[in-house]
């Protein structure tokens, strides 16, 4: 029983420091804007700060794309402003995170003007026609639809951390003999399909999701 | 002149007859205590508050009304009606707009601390205990079970009426005035919104007296 107790502890002690600490006597204002590329305002954009799976703070963003929220801070390494991720409406997200530099330092955390770009909700469909068992193997090459930036003073962005390069790869079986590809992608933005039917030569072309909702569907 | 003369000599009887009956009734008010003086060493006194928030702070702007909960012992100091006592007290009040304060739903005010009194008639059954209070105060709210805490200092002024339906027992009524002064690190916009919150707080409940 004495040995069960001291591992019980252990395993407690254990579970405490993994949390995540928010300060005591303090709070910071997180604030910005949330605009399209043509500069026009955004609303209902949701924005939050939190520490692994805390949210600490979270907003929307007004009809004019200004928000501003009040919450608690945290020094942990994992301090995020997470802007209008895991969202069903059709625009990018951004993710920012808090440089080493600043941590304690920023009462105040500005980000100014964040821009989020249009997306498009495409859809890729094969269907078999012939009654051959042919296979057919498809890849898509997109831009991702989330930004990466560094808070320091102000919102840093890094070209290589945003709207990085993707693919999603796929083949037919004996099982399923048609394919139904959904995926998030950058609207107006060019992506490559490259497909292959069994030994054939593969194929490649390029489709411009121009719609909030983009269908592309391709017979073999 | 012999009116005027009249009328200042009835005056004078009946002030001077109000004196007397005044004097006897004071004579007699000694022996008219509804308990005698005797020793005791603790008042304990338990009940609940209706705790209103105040003001244009964080309190009075964006947090609601609820119950609480208080918890006194005191005692009078060499048999005089000065009381000295410490005092525990808390109450939950739920958020209103999270975005002015953080992502939480509610916030647990408690403060424990000391005080002084005095107790108008001190041996009869219906008491006035006018006193006044300095002590500890929190704030402590939590994210998914992750706590944290906003403290500081309580200033508190309370007044209360009490009965006693025997010597050891009674009921009370008292309202509180209550202003926390916090040790908040903020952003210049947000000192006059966190570094002070103010309470009203009605009480009822009972008091021993041992």
């Amino acid at each position: 029983m004495g040995k069960l107790f001291l591992v019980a502890s252990f395993i407690s002690l254990l579970m405490a420091d993994c949390e995540p600490n928010i300060e005591n006597d303090k709070r910071v204002i997180i604030k910005g804007e949330i605009v399209d590329p043509q500069a026009n305002p955004i609303q209902a954009i949701e924005v939050t700060t939190s520490v692994e799976e805390y949210v600490l703070g979270k907003t929307t963003s007004n009809s004019d794309g200004s928000f501003e929220m009040v919450a608690p801070e945290s020094y942990d390494e994992s301090f995020l402003i997470a802007i209008n991720v895991d969202a069903e409406n059709n625009y990018t997200s951004a993710k920012i995170f808090r440089d080493e530099d600043e941590i304690g330092r920023p009462k105040i955390y500005d980000l100014g003007a964040v821009t989020l770009r249009p997306t498009s909700n495409f859809t890729l469909t094969t269907t078999r026609n012939s009654t051959t068992s042919d296979h057919i193997n498809v890849q898509i090459n997109y831009l991702a639809t989330s930004c990466v930036y560094d808070f320091n003073n102000g919102l840093q962005e890094d070209p290589s951390q945003c709207y990085e390069q993707n693919y999603i790869s796929r083949t037919t079986n004996e099982i399923n003999s048609n394919l139904d590809l959904q995926l998030k992608v950058m609207r107006d933005i060019p992506l490559q399909i490259t497909y292959q039917i069994d030994e054939e030569p593969a194929t490649t072309i390029e489709v411009t999701p121009n719609q909030q909702n983009f269908e592309y569907e391709i017979f073999y | 002149m012999k009116f005027f003369t009249k009328q200042l000599l009835l005056a004078f009887i009946l002030i001077n007859v109000n004196l007397v009956s005044g004097q006897e009734g004071d004579e007699s008010s000694e022996n008219k205590f509804d308990f005698a003086q005797d020793d005791h060493y603790l008042n304990i006194k338990i009940g609940g508050d209706f705790v209103q928030p105040m003001g244009d702070t964080f309190t009075g702007d964006n947090l609601k009304s609820s119950g609480g909960f208080n918890l006194e012992l005191s005692f009078n100091l060499f048999e005089t009606p000065i009381l000295l006592g410490a005092r525990f007290s808390n109450s939950s009040h739920d958020v209103i707009d999270q975005s002015l304060v953080g992502n939480y739903d509610e916030t647990f005010n408690s403060f424990i601390g000391g005080f002084a009194g005095y107790q108008f008639f001190s041996r009869q059954k219906l008491r006035l205990t006018p006193s006044i209070g300095v002590g500890h105060v929190a704030y402590k709210q939590s994210i998914n079970s992750n706590s944290f805490r906003d403290s500081g200092t309580t200033f508190w002024v309370n007044g209360e009426v009490s009965y006693n339906f025997v010597k050891w027992f009674a009921l009370y009524g008292n309202v509180t005035l209550q202003n926390d002064y916090l040790k908040m690190d903020v952003p210049a916009e947000l000192e006059s919104y966190f570094k002070s919150g103010h309470f009203v707080r009605f009480g009822l409940g009972v008091k021993f007296v041992l």
